[in-house]
């Protein structure tokens, strides 16, 4: 444990704590299964182990003596695999250890009382093991991750899954999932800014009703409605025509039916200068909704043709 | 400071390429001619000078014997096996045994061994990556074909370490294309690699799981590939022009090669046109005199096909063998993906197409994934944060020789590296005292068919009768793919144990002798061309005015404006000195001036003095 190398110290407890434990365990415990688990499952935590255990991971650092422990994992790690993927050798090993077979038929229904008490002796040694018990807190997290997101607690979710990620950081699942529900609890959050700009504008506060609508738009990229009132209300702010522009071509993006987001991206257009991208706009609003204010203010205007 | 690049290099038998990646992504480094394919060739002219790559490509059919190509055919192999024997019937260039049963060829009047010309192909793409990087770069992973054994694997190391480069690790061809076709996607499931090169042909099925490839299986053949359909057509022409003018052009090294070119370009060009012509204008002059021959022939796609027919076969026969060994049916797999130059074949594509059931995948460049995948292992090496693993499997089994010559497989093939394997043996004869532990390589169940890795003896067994005395040998590769093997007596817990090292053709002193060459003559930072020539220049003139200097001191007898002359002259030849050991270029080209100014000035008193004297 002293040993200086590039390892942290958790890291080093893990690795010791395992390849002592190695001998004691059985090939499903090697793999942090439950006797009976299928080929697939085999294979998925054989994956993941091999993710943390095999020595190219370590490439290039001073592992000192624990190069030789991970090497051993790693051998160990893979030949409960490759006894546990092919069915002729799962076969035999599981007639072999009775135990393993019967438990992966009839789980609780154990015959003996000792048999009760050694299964229950190795689960406890099981679920001591610091990379199990580790995989199992993540399970855990990801598992009530999973119940807050179906019950709609976005922001619990979020947190167990954030606590899962930083528990396994290589963990794929945990991490899809996570981009998942920030997106969702990103969307809920953007449309409270959204009802907080619309009272804001009510009562007449366009400044700070323009800053929530733009970081509305900014949290959910998908919601026209915010990105066209937080350009409607830079341009009326007259604050910064740039981000204005982007707001309403966005708005445009999502919405193209939309006459009102039409004429906004045409009025801002022309502002910088963009006549003619501004005219295919206003067309396009004019075709839409021909009896829009905007549509009949330019026809007044083109009515009217100066001497 | 950025952290140093780390590159993948392809290094193939005709065409070698080196990738990086870059900003999270993979790509091919272009050489300092502006091209992806740098090819694998390298020539010594007549007048001494090397040449790598496409200059030393173009001059080869007018410098047959100092041209070397194909060496990925011949490195790491012995002199003495019959499918060497076969391969150097086809070669323009002479090729001679070395001390080991090793390959050399004789090039400018010295024996080369075959690392050494490979190391020159690395040099050159080492200088193309620092070109484009514009630093020093050394770390690489090399990838060989699959079914490299280990002589041939250590070779290809020797040679990177020839090169200046340290190889982090040497990776199959086609784990190397499956890195690069999964790299970055979330692929899932199993996939197959085809790889039809310029030499070699390999096979394998991975497993792909977020990140983790998984090898199930690999195999191939490592005398199959371009030069084969080449040299079966260069067959064809051969035995037309015998049977037109009754004369075997294989004879003539330069017609050999024209032949070979002409081949090449012909096989390439039958995989988008139904027939193109062989021009081949005066390819020899009869020897009893008369007007030069010309061969002039028309080739189809059909008549290509009916000659290599047996040769695509082939390929599909192993691909069988190795989906067999992976436990897969061709209806399991995800995707086919084609690697190399051959596989552009429509013979061969329709091949596959048949055999797996389905097109093959079009995602990735046939000639540059594999150097692309190189490069990504060579990122997940060094860079922590990579979610790319590769779970690489051992080629070839591992065993020992038994009584009555047989081979005992301890580790067999396609088992995941790293790995260890423990057999109990026992005495064949009674009152055996020794033990003789040979390590194998190879399929074969006759031991002298396999591969000899290494030997050693285990002494001081009890007597006893036959089969009584136990001795344990337990076999390791660790994840470099080093093999190492050990014997223990298990009553008196003596033991002995070798580390294999593969001997690539080269011993061990040998490459440090290479090594240690190359630090007093290095070419490093240019390369095949400028800073040698600049080196001989500077020689050169040191070695005229050493000469002068005792006639000039002579004649000078002693005056004050001589001794003031020569003292300079004495410094110029120091600083010579010391820009000969360094690798700047203008401090040579500066020191070449100077002396040859001083040489000038000798050359001048002397010529006054000769004629006042005379």
């Amino acid at each position: 444990m002293a040993e200086n190398v590039d390892l942290d110290a958790d890291r080093k407890r893990e690795i010791l704590a395992l390849e002592r434990a190695l001998d004691t365990l059985n090939h499903f415990e090697v793999l942090g299964l439950r006797p009976g688990a299928s080929s697939a499952e085999v294979k998925k935590a054989y994956h993941e182990a091999s993710r943390r255990y095999h020595p190219d991971r370590y490439f290039g650092k001073n592992l000192g003596t624990f190069r030789a422990r991970v090497e051993r994992i790693f051998k160990l790690v893979h030949e409960s695999y490759a006894v546990l993927i092919d069915p002729q050798r799962r076969a035999q090993y599981e007639a072999a250890h009775p135990e393993l077979a019967t438990k992966a038929t009839k789980a609780d229904n154990l015959k003996t009382p000792e048999d009760a008490q050694r299964s229950a002796e190795r689960r406890a040694r099981f679920a001591r093991h610091p990379y199990l018990t580790r995989l199992t807190k993540v399970h855990e997290l990801l598992a009530s991750g999973k119940k807050s997101l179906a019950s709609g607690d976005f922001s619990k979710a979020y947190a167990d899954l954030h606590l899962a990620s930083q528990l396994d950081p290589k963990n794929h699942d945990v991490h899809e999932l996570i981009l998942k529900v920030r997106h969702r609890h990103e969307q809920i959050r953007a449309a409270d800014e959204l009802q907080r700009g619309q009272a804001a504008e009510k009562a007449g506060d366009l400044e700070l009703a323009a800053k929530t609508y733009v970081t509305a738009a900014n949290l959910d990229r998908r919601s026209a409605l915010a990105a066209f009132k937080a350009a409607l209300l830079l341009r009326q702010n007259g604050q910064d025509p740039k981000e204005a522009r982007v707001l309403a071509q966005r708005a445009v993006d999502l919405e193209p039916d939309k006459a009102d987001h039409r004429f906004l991206l045409a009025a801002i257009l022309e502002n910088a200068g963009l006549a003619k991208l501004a005219n295919r706009h206003r067309e396009e609003g004019i075709k839409l909704n021909p009896n829009h204010p905007e549509a009949k203010k330019r026809q007044s205007k083109k009515s009217r043709w100066p001497f | 400071m950025p952290p140093e690049p780390v590159i993948g290099i392809d290094l193939g038998t005709t065409n070698s390429v080196v990738g990086t990646v870059q900003g999270g992504q993979p790509a091919v480094i272009k050489n300092r001619l502006g091209q992806n394919l740098t090819p694998s060739v390298v020539a010594v002219t007549k007048s001494g000078k090397q040449l790598v790559g496409q200059i030393a490509k173009r001059q080869a059919v007018t410098n047959p014997e100092g041209t070397v190509y194909a060496a990925k055919r011949l490195i790491g192999r012995k002199y003495s096996s019959e499918r060497v024997q076969q391969v150097l019937k086809t070669l323009s260039y002479p090729v001679g045994c070395g001390d080991h049963d090793d390959i050399r060829v004789q090039l400018d009047g010295k024996m080369i061994s075959l690392p050494e010309i490979s190391a020159a192909v690395l040099r050159e793409l080492k200088l193309d990556a620092e070109a484009f990087f514009g630093q020093p770069v050394s770390k690489a992973v090399i990838t060989v074909p699959a079914y490299f054994n280990d002589g041939q694997r250590q070779a290809t190391k020797d040679a990177g370490k020839i090169a200046g480069l340290d190889v982090l690790r040497i990776i199959n061809e086609p784990t190397a294309a499956a890195l690069a076709y999964g790299f970055g996607k979330d692929v899932s499931g199993r996939v197959a690699v085809f790889d039809l090169g310029g030499g070699t042909f390999d096979i394998s099925v991975l497993e792909i799981s977020k990140g983790v490839f998984d090898v199930a299986a690999t195999g191939g053949d490592t005398l199959l590939g371009g030069e084969d359909f080449d040299n079966r057509v260069v067959e064809a022409l051969v035995f037309g022009f015998a049977k037109e003018h009754g004369i075997d052009l294989r004879k003539d090294r330069m017609a050999l090669q024209r032949l070979k070119d002409a081949a090449e370009k012909a096989k390439i060009e039958l995989s988008t046109v139904n027939e193109t012509q062989v021009n081949l204008p005066f390819i020899c002059t009869p020897s009893g005199g008369g007007s030069a021959l010309h061969l002039q022939r028309a080739l189809t796609r059909e008549k290509l096909e009916e000659l290599t027919e047996d040769l695509c076969e082939r390929t599909i026969v192993i691909c069988e063998q190795v989906l067999a060994e992976a436990k897969v049916r061709p209806d399991d797999l995800k995707e086919v993906i084609l690697v190399g130059g051959m596989t552009r074949m429509p013979r061969i594509m329709a091949k596959v197409k048949n055999y797996f059931r389905r097109e093959p995948c079009k995602g990735v460049h046939p000639e540059e994934v594999v150097a692309l995948g190189a490069a990504v292992q060579a990122n997940a090496l060094i860079n922590e944060d990579s979610r790319v693993l590769l779970l690489d499997v051992t080629p070839q089994s591992l065993g020992v020789a038994i009584a009555g010559g047989y081979a005992r497989k301890l580790i067999p093939k396609n088992t995941t590296v790293p790995t260890s394997m423990t057999e109990v043996f026992t005495t064949s004869k009674d009152c055996q005292t020794t033990v003789k532990i040979m390590v194998l390589q190879g399929e074969s169940e006759i031991a002298r068919e396999n591969e000899l890795l290494g030997e050693f003896v285990l002494s001081g067994l009890r007597e006893a009768t036959r089969g009584e005395v136990e001795i344990e040998v337990t076999f390791e590769i660790n994840s470099e793919g080093i093999v190492s093997a050990s014997a223990k007596d298990k009553e008196t817990g003596i033991k002995q144990s070798i580390t294999v090292i593969a001997s690539g053709g080269l011993s061990r002193e040998e490459l440090d002798q290479i090594l240690e060459e190359q630090g007093g003559d290095l070419i490093d930072d240019l390369g095949s061309g400028d800073l040698a020539d600049c080196k001989r220049a500077l020689k050169d003139t040191m070695r005229e005015v050493r000469a002068l200097l005792p006639k000039v001191t002579a004649a000078m007898n002693g005056s004050d404006f001589g001794m003031d002359a020569l003292r300079r002259a004495e410094q110029t030849l120091t600083q010579g000195e010391q820009a000969l050991k360094g690798k700047s270029i203008s401090a040579m080209v500066a020191s070449t001036d100077q002396l040859t100014r001083t040489l000038n000035l000798f050359k001048g008193w002397l010529q006054r003095i000769g004629t006042r004297a005379s």
